[in-house]
């Protein structure tokens, strides 16, 4: 039996076109991923999540298969979730991705020592690179970074790291400040497995909204007595028309809420997973090398409420 | 001799009886001067008499007034302490609206979610999550 790896990524995704070209940018922001972490000398492992593919479309684990080069091909495990549980866990019929459920599907069967939940087209930088590989990281810490958005029209064909680095190219924004270095969590949400398992993921209970569950992992990880810190360098993401930052202001309010739910109580309540979160229960089988399925079973879906799970931040039982 | 003979028959002497005037004008003029002294010693008392009289009863005002103020303090802190514990009954009473609001959210959300399944079910016949066309969607 192999030795765990270092770091797993956790990533979620389908073939849905998202944003235009999503698989090629997809497999070319994990190439360039996984080659620094490979000239580092870091072993990782992807774990996507491919939620409830859109039916009639090839696979994205498949076409991500195919476009990846050879030598990483086996770094990426799939697990293809049945469409079904969107709608059996769904509270908000609008909502069409539950995100952070699929993101805990990865978490729950990430074998890493660390584990870095993020999105598709957020690239590492060198710096970022040399930090995971200083041998620093501290258990029990949730790690943040700095995102810097990439601005609008810049040729990411061939993505280097002169080009990432360049601050001609960079679009402004805050920086992620204490206590909680909030901002964009659900881009880098790094912190070693046992700790992630112990927090048992992101919130699972207010299945309504994508939008500030990253947030409210932070508040439950600080009301459970897990440090929060900056890790340094920065990650940078790609802009598209699509993502959040560019379209917010633009989509329609039936938009917003379709793709990203109200804004609640997030930096207020939190929750208490159950222990089965993740779907842990869901039957899993083999489909292809690297690729399982994650069965439709109502034995694996939570019920649809669960109150006294939901707490309020400070009233949970410090983590380990 | 002439004083002996005089004194023989209670009579003094001129020179003797002159420095006796003399010596009794000296006494009057020093009694006199010690009256008046006396007096005005006996005006300086009465005066930092009244003065002290005054004084007393500036203290016994400003005694009064501190009292006043100690009173005004204890009160103060105790509204201050009340007003500490009223904050936190807020925040925490807040706190549970805002945990109330959210479990409310999930319940108005769970009875969404069960109409639809009771219509799709009563429309249909069907028990099993539907799967609808899902267009965009992906995390940013």
């Amino acid at each position: 039996m192999s030795a765990p790896p270092f770091l797993s990524l956790v990533l979620t995704g389908r073939n849905d076109d998202y944003g235009g070209n999503f698989v090629s940018r997809f497999s070319r922001v994990l190439t360039f991923n996984l080659e620094l972490l490979a000239d580092l000398k870091l072993s990782a492992e992807v774990i996507l999540v491919e939620w409830c593919p859109t039916p009639g479309r090839p696979l994205l684990a498949e076409r991500l298969q195919k476009s990846l080069p050879p030598r990483f091909r086996g770094c990426v495990t799939t697990y293809v979730v049945d469409g079904r549980y969107q709608a059996a866990l769904s509270l908000n019929p609008r909502l069409e991705y539950l995100e952070f459920v699929a993101k805990n599907i990865g978490v729950r069967r990430a074998t890493g020592q660390y584990v870095l939940t993020t999105n598709t087209d957020l690239i590492l930088s060198a710096a970022m690179g040399r930090a995971l590989a200083s041998g620093t990281l501290e258990p029990h810490c949730v790690y943040r970074a700095n995102r810097i958005d990439l601005k609008l029209g810049i040729d990411d064909s061939t993505l280097h790291h002169a080009l990432l680095d360049n601050p001609d190219n960079h679009m402004p924004r805050s920086r992620i400040t204490p206590p909680l270095y909030a901002g964009a969590a659900g881009d880098f949400t790094l912190l070693d497995r046992n700790t992630f398992h112990r927090l048992r993921g992101f919130n699972e209970l207010y299945r309504m909204v994508r939008i500030g569950i990253d947030h409210n992992f932070l508040v439950k990880a600080q009301s459970s007595g897990v440090p929060i810190a900056d890790i340094g360098p920065p990650i940078y993401h790609v802009a598209h028309l699509a993502s959040y930052q560019t379209s917010k202001h633009t989509a329609s309010r039936q938009e917003a809420e379709s793709r990203w739910g109200r804004t609640w109580h997030n930096h207020e309540v939190i929750y208490d997973n159950r222990e089965d979160w993740g779907l842990r229960d869901a039957p899993a089988r083999q489909i292809e090398d690297g690729i399982q399925r994650l069965d439709f079973d109502w034995r694996a879906v939570p019920p649809l409420v669960d109150l006294h799970r939901i707490v309020l931040s400070g009233m949970t039982t410090p983590a380990g | 001799m002439l004083a002996g003979i005089l004194g023989r028959f209670r009579v003094a002497s001129a020179i003797h009886l002159r420095a006796a005037t003399a010596r009794a004008d000296k006494f009057k003029a020093r009694t006199a001067a010690l009256k008046q002294q006396l007096h005005a010693a006996r005006d300086e008392a009465a005066q930092w008499k009244q003065q002290a009289a005054a004084a007393m009863r500036e203290a016994e005002r400003w005694k009064g007034k501190h009292a006043g103020h100690l009173d005004e303090l204890a009160t103060l802190r105790d509204k201050f302490q009340r007003l500490h514990r009223a904050e936190q009954i807020i925040a925490l009473t807040r706190g549970h609206l805002l945990t109330m609001e959210t479990k409310l959210d999930v319940l108005e959300g769970a009875i969404t979610v069960l109409d639809r399944r009771t219509r799709d079910h009563l429309e249909h016949g069907t028990t099993e999550p539907s799967i609808e066309p899902l267009v965009t969607a992906k995390p940013s």
